[in-house]
């Protein structure tokens, strides 16, 4: 056997007396402590190889003892390990005593006194001590007998005192001393303490004495800010470099240029049907614009491209809405998109729109290649057409009741409640969103994409390409190529679209979904008509970098390849597919189509400059999963991490040049506590490159954060403000470390510019930088800003944010969220004449009720309340009418009602418990509808009926007369 | 509050069928069981719970053979020295607050460092073995599993991906329905990241 160890290690020469004990062989290696496993010594390796690092554990595998003493030996190892030890450490581990933890060591001591008294040993082993008794003694004999505190434990503890020295004269105890080394005392203790890890203990957690923890988290922080030599030499060697790389401007048309990094991105194309919310904006044009500023920083090759996506029906859909034409919805949302990303910053080489006729033509190219290429086919399929209107309801223009959840507004393609997709033809009660009438289902021949022939290739090039992606985007792609492709329908019989370019078919449209992503193909064009160099590039490399929301990953992922791959033309593929989770709205979704949550045109509204915006949406992007927009959250980061952290460092770092230094930075002449500084800076610089090469926008910006934090401890314990006061040397050092942080001040300022670029080109220019660019951001920091360098006039860069102005935010923003909302359901109430609707807007304004209620006081969801309870009431009326028609199955069935009404009705008192029995009941009821005849779902109708009737009864009471007539009138 | 606490020892005690008695907070801020011995009490978390598994039916999982009940040993002896601990830096944080030893949010940053020390050493340790002794589950496995359980709980599918070998053996160990008691069945789906 063998005792690995460092030098002096009390710990060890338990193992070497225990081995003696049990009569084992064992030799000792003494390594440094850099050698510890885990930072643990000693550790006992069996002839097996298996180390053993607990002192307790090794000790009584070397000496087996009696199964009746087992528990005692435990109890005083474990109390040895877990008590004596880290109070020993906590008392002397500092090279110095802290006697603020002496009464924690004197209370052990009257614990062991305790048990000694009566007793020779704590535990004997025949005649003599055990194992137990003899590791205790060593770690008591090592460390505090020699010091002074020993004298008076011989006269507080006679026992113990007895008992030590008794232990001292055993004949194994001295061969054991002579055969292992130790120095008694601090040394002890540090040997211990250097390869052991005792976190903040049980004493001083639960005291909470003040010292004791902040001397211990010192500890670690120096503990984990540990340089190597290695590092500040490095340090030192980068630190006299002065040449710093400058930004290349970027020629006008960017083209890729041969051995340069040529970097394609392009964001999601937003619709043009809606204004974007933040979770729009972070999940694509955001995300990409700090990738590219980060990439034109880097003096890579970069296009960014976007646009708006302008076909498809749910343009069509909102211009019949709006009662207006699809272009004019276009032109409109194109100029509020444009403005928004404008505002925010957002640098796109080119944002384009799809309604063009470069578009056209691109589309109809690729589509008529890839039918030559064989992998377009026709097929007839079951549409709904809707008779009144003389249109084909697809997708968005039709809503029903979706067939796996009930919820009873789905849309034609997606279901809001369980967000799944819809199949049309497949809804339950359709009904024409425009007219609101019961559409038809009608035969239509429509083009597919011959997905499966196309397969095999896809999943070649999907097996190599997929690596680069997120891992959002590598989940949500797994499925398709695991389950296998299904051809896709990729035409619509619509009139806002892109004609398909057959004869007889002229009155069809693309589907949306294989037009969108050739959009980013077309935009590049009206951008440059060298296009084809980026999107067939010959004889150089292209990457092509995609930002986008999961939900838009299998267009990029397998649908937009697949048809570039048919049609074989040497397409540019993508090759960075960077998806993000979503992001919610105080704690709920952003929806479009519900208008919750702050949107593109309110951010203005605020107050809140774009660049807090763009922080703090990177800050809280859901790069690895779903994340959340607070308030509250927003406010904090600005005023702790933005105003506090790295704003106070930069205002510190100028203010004190323009003081103290005339602007001008002083010489520097970095020491090890300088290049420290630097050498952790370093450290962040590194990791920020690295994850922006991933893209990995909220782990980058914690880096810089990091840096600026490091920076502020700097200055606070070097504490130049004293320096510059002092002697020449000290002023000299106040010299080094401000001209430091200035220099780690412009590294931030060029840093920072992916995320806010104008804060950057700010600080820049009051460094007295050139602040048309934003600078370039290198592997190692080097000497930016020399001695002598000028600097501009330094002045606050951010402002705070209080509570009074986010409660206000939160008050604005909530309510202007809800009016539109009460419209529509105002609106809903004189609309519904039939029972269907009527059922719809009441499980609508139910659930807005609950929303209300779990968040907003009574004043406000009151009014919502009432409107519902009128809506149940309205239906009540409706459906007792109806219900006397059938007054014969009501008799028939009598009674099997009756005994599932005490089920089901009678035994509910709560309002709360009847409104959930009613929605349990309806979607029985629908279910039975869908499937049964008459005779068998009379009965539970019967059932629901009698349910909502005894709801308004019960709810009636609440309603004010007067309001209830007012509704009746109007009706 | 530390992990290795008394609603840690029941949820063992109730995995071992065995009752442990009375069970209180000593004054050194460790768990302590009144009724276990006669006329004493006993203190010390790796103690109680090595007494609790010679009372159960089960006392072959403290190992069956001399060195994995050594390893067994160390690894209650890691839980209470350090997992011990991988929660309460949250009164660290309290505290830095107060002193604004830090600019910003210290706490978090204290909080992963602390668990991420942790879950880097068992991360190595379980990256060869199925157990954290070797080949057999025993009493480290159980204690390992309680004492994380609220850890785990709150990692990212990231951090989960980070510690693979952690996540891995915490999935494994989990499956015991017995073991999980009422605690939540932790979603270690790590496909999400990987596919």
């Amino acid at each position: 056997m063998n005792i690995v160890t460092n030098d002096g290690n009390p710990n060890a020469l338990k193992l070497v007396l225990a081995a003696k004990l049990g009569q084992q062989h064992a030799t000792i290696t003494t390594v440094s402590t850099d050698y510890a496993e885990l930072g643990r010594l000693p550790v006992l390796e069996l002839p097996s190889g298996i180390r053993i690092f607990s002192i307790s554990a090794a000790v009584q595998f070397l000496v087996p003892m009696g199964e009746e003493f087992s528990i005692h030996i435990n109890k005083w190892l474990e109390w040895d390990i877990s008590q004596l030890q880290p109070a020993l450490v906590s008392y002397g581990g500092l090279g110095k005593l802290d006697t603020s933890h002496k009464p924690w060591i004197w209370s052990l001591l009257k614990e062991l006194n305790a048990a000694l008294k009566d007793k020779k040993y704590l535990i004997k082993d025949k005649d003599n001590p055990s194992i137990v008794d003899l590791s205790i003694w060593i770690t008591l004999w090592s460390t505090i007998t020699p010091l002074d505190i020993s004298k008076d434990i011989a006269v507080e503890f006679p026992t113990v005192n007895k008992w030590l020295k008794a232990i001292e004269v055993i004949p194994i105890v001295q061969e054991s001393i002579k055969e292992f080394n130790i120095e008694k005392g601090l040394k002890a203790i540090a040997s211990i303490q250097a390869v052991s890890w005792f976190p903040v203990n049980s004493y001083t957690d639960s005291s909470s004495s003040i010292s004791a923890l902040s001397d211990v988290n010192v500890l670690k922080e120096q503990e984990i800010e540990t340089v190597s030599e290695e590092e500040l030499n490095n340090v030192a060697k980068n630190w006299i470099v002065t040449c710093y790389s400058t930004v290349k401007e970027p020629p006008y048309p960017v083209l890729p240029i041969k051995g340069e990094r040529n970097i394609m991105i392009t964001s999601a194309l937003p619709y043009a049907n809606n204004v974007p919310h933040l979770g729009n904006i972070i999940g694509c044009v955001l995300s990409a614009d700090i990738f590219a500023r980060y990439c034109r920083q880097r003096n890579y090759n970069v296009l960014f491209i976007c646009g708006t996506d302008e076909y498809g029906t749910a343009t069509e859909a909102k211009a019949v809405e709006e009662k207006t034409t699809p272009q004019e919805i276009c032109d409109k949302f194109f100029g509020i998109h444009n403005d928004i990303y404008r505002w925010f910053s957002i640098g796109f080489d080119y944002f384009g729109r799809t309604t063009t006729p470069e578009q056209t033509e691109i589309v109809q190219a690729i589509f008529l290649r890839i039918q030559s290429q064989g992998y377009i086919f026709t097929e007839n399929v079951d549409q709904l057409l809707c008779e009144s209107c003389q249109r084909f309801l697809a997708d968005r223009f039709v809503e029903g009741t979706c067939p796996r959840c009930s919820y009873t507004d789905a849309r034609g393609d997606q279901c809001d409640g369980c967000g799944h997709l819809v199949n049309a033809i497949e809804l339950i009660n359709p009904r024409c969103k425009v007219c609101n009438s019961k559409p038809m289902i009608k035969v239509s021949t429509q083009f597919f994409l011959d997905l499966p022939k196309i397969e095999p290739r896809l999943q070649e090039w999907a097996k190599s390409a997929e690596v680069n992606w997120s891992s959002v985007a590598r989940a949500v792609s797994k499925p398709w190529f695991r389950d296998g492709l299904k051809p896709r329908c990729i035409t619509r019989d619509l009139k806002w679209g892109i004609p398909v370019p057959l004869e007889g078919y002229r009155d069809k449209v693309f589907y949306v979904w294989f037009d969108a992503p050739l959009g980013y193909v077309s935009i590049t064009k009206r951008y440059t008509k060298e296009y084809e160099q980026w999107w067939k590039p010959k004889y150089v490399d292209v990457s092509l970098y995609q930002f986008m929301a999961k939900d838009n990953v299998p267009f990029h992922s397998v649908m937009f390849p697949a048809s570039l791959l048919a049609a074989d033309q040497g397409h540019t593929l993508v090759k960075h597919i960077m998806a993000t989770e979503y992001l919610n709205y105080e704690d709920t979704k952003f929806s479009k189509s519900r208008g919750i949550g702050v949107f593109g045109t309110d951010a203005k509204e605020t107050g809140i400059l774009p660049d807090v915006w763009r922080f703090y949406l990177a800050y809280v992007r859901p790069e690895s999963q779903d994340s959340n927009f607070n308030w509250v959250d927003l406010a904090t980061k600005n005023n702790s991490e933005l105003l506090n952290n790295l704003g106070n460092f930069i205002n510190r770092a100028l203010m004190f040049v323009e003081r103290n230094f005339a602007s001008k930075v002083p010489p520097m002449e970095p020491q090890e506590d300088d290049l420290t500084v630097l050498a952790l800076s370093q450290r962040e610089l590194s990791s920020y490159v690295a994850a922006l090469e991933q893209a990995k926008l909220r782990d980058a910006l914690r880096h810089i954060l990091a840096i600026s934090k490091h920076g502020n401890q700097y200055m606070q314990s070097q504490e130049p403000w004293v320096k510059v006061k002092g002697t020449d040397d000290d002023k000299k050092k106040a010299g080094t470390v401000i001209g430091i942080c200035c220099n780690l001040v412009a590294l931030l300022s060029a840093l920072l510019a992916p995320y806010m670029p104008n804060t950057s080109r700010e600080v820049r220019s009051q460094l007295g930088l050139d602040k048309s660019s934003y600078g370039y951001i290198p592997d190692t920091i080097t000497t930016i800003l020399p001695a002598g360098h000028t600097i501009g006039k330094p002045s606050p860069l951010f402002t705070k944010i209080d509570d009074q102005k986010v409660e206000e935010l939160r008050k604005k923003y909530g309510g202007k969220q809800e009016c539109p909302i009460q419209k529509v359901s105002s609106g809903t109430i004189e609309k519904c004449n039939d029972a269907a609707s009527l059922e719809a807007a009441i499980a609508k304004q139910g659930l807005l009720v609950r929303e209300l209620k779990a968040k907003q006081d009574k004043s406000v969801w009151q009014p919502q309340v009432q409107i519902l309870l009128q809506l149940k009431k309205q239906l009540a009326d409706l459906t007792s009418n109806t219900g006397k028609t059938s007054d014969q199955a009501k008799e028939k069935h009598n009674s099997t009602p009756g005994v599932v009404l005490e089920q089901n009705g009678d035994g509910i008192n709560g309002a709360a418990d009847l409104e959930a029995a009613i929605a349990k009941q309806g979607v029985l009821v629908r279910e039975m509808k869908a499937k049964a005849e008459k005779s068998v779902w009379q009965p539970q109708v019967e059932i629901l009926l009698k349910m909502k009737k005894q709801l308004a009864d019960l709810t009636g009471a609440i309603i004010p007369e007067s309001s209830n007539k007012k509704s009746k009138k109007k009706k | 509050m530390v992990l290795c606490n008394v609603k840690c020892v029941e949820n063992i005690s109730k995995y071992l069928n065995v009752a442990p008695g009375k069970l209180y907070v000593s004054k050194n801020n460790v768990v302590a069981a009144k009724d276990l011995l006669e006329k004493e009490s006993l203190e010390g978390f790796s103690t109680i719970v090595q007494t609790l598994v010679k009372l159960s039916k089960f006392s072959n999982i403290l190992g069956k053979d001399a060195v994995t009940q050594a390893l067994t040993r160390q690894w209650l002896e890691y839980v209470v020295l350090n997992v011990n601990y991988a929660d309460n830096l949250k009164n660290v944080k309290r505290i830095l607050k107060v002193f604004q030893f830090r600019l910003d949010n210290p706490n978090q940053n204290v909080i992963n460092m602390s668990f991420t020390l942790y879950s880097q050493e068992l991360n190595l340790i379980l990256r060869k073995s199925t157990y954290i002794t070797g080949t057999e589950k025993t009493v480290a496995d159980v204690v390992l599993y309680y004492a994380l359980h609220s850890i785990m709980q709150g990692l990212t599918h990231q951090e989960k991906a980070e510690y693979v070998n952690v996540s891995r053996w915490f999935d494994n160990i989990q499956q015991d329905e017995k073991l999980r008691q009422e605690l939540e069945l932790i979603n270690f789906n790590l496909l999400n990241l990987y596919l």
